[in-house]
């Protein structure tokens, strides 16, 4: 296995349409 | 030495080499490369940051200088305490 660095990819917060 | 360890109760799944993390009373998504989806699994338990240096260390064992790791490590960490997925353990 091949190091990288660990990462956050990305973030989101769900927005729900009622 | 600060030890961390995830929040609460998480769904994830895999996908092609990426993990995706639910959280389900935040409704929140979080998306992880592979190394860090193996430091996440680990973090079930309680860690610091040189546990987590020391077993990616062993699973990629000759490609890497300790000190390296260590500080993507720390970093890696702060971004989970950002995003709301790990908290300290006092």
């Amino acid at each position: 296995k091949i190091y990288s660095p660990p990462m956050v990819l990305s973030h989101q917060t769900i927005q729900f349409e009622t | 030495m600060t030890q961390y360890i995830q929040k609460a109760k998480f769904e994830k799944t895999e996908l092609d080499g990426e993990w995706i993390i639910l959280n389900t009373e935040d409704f929140t998504v979080t998306k992880l490369n592979e190394v860090g989806g193996l430091c996440w699994a680990l973090l079930n338990e309680i860690q610091t940051v040189e546990t987590l240096t020391q077993s990616l260390l062993e699973k990629f064992s000759s490609q890497n200088n300790m000190e390296q790791v260590k500080r993507d490590i720390e970093e890696f960490l702060s971004q989970l305490v950002h995003c709301g997925l790990i908290q300290h353990v006092d």
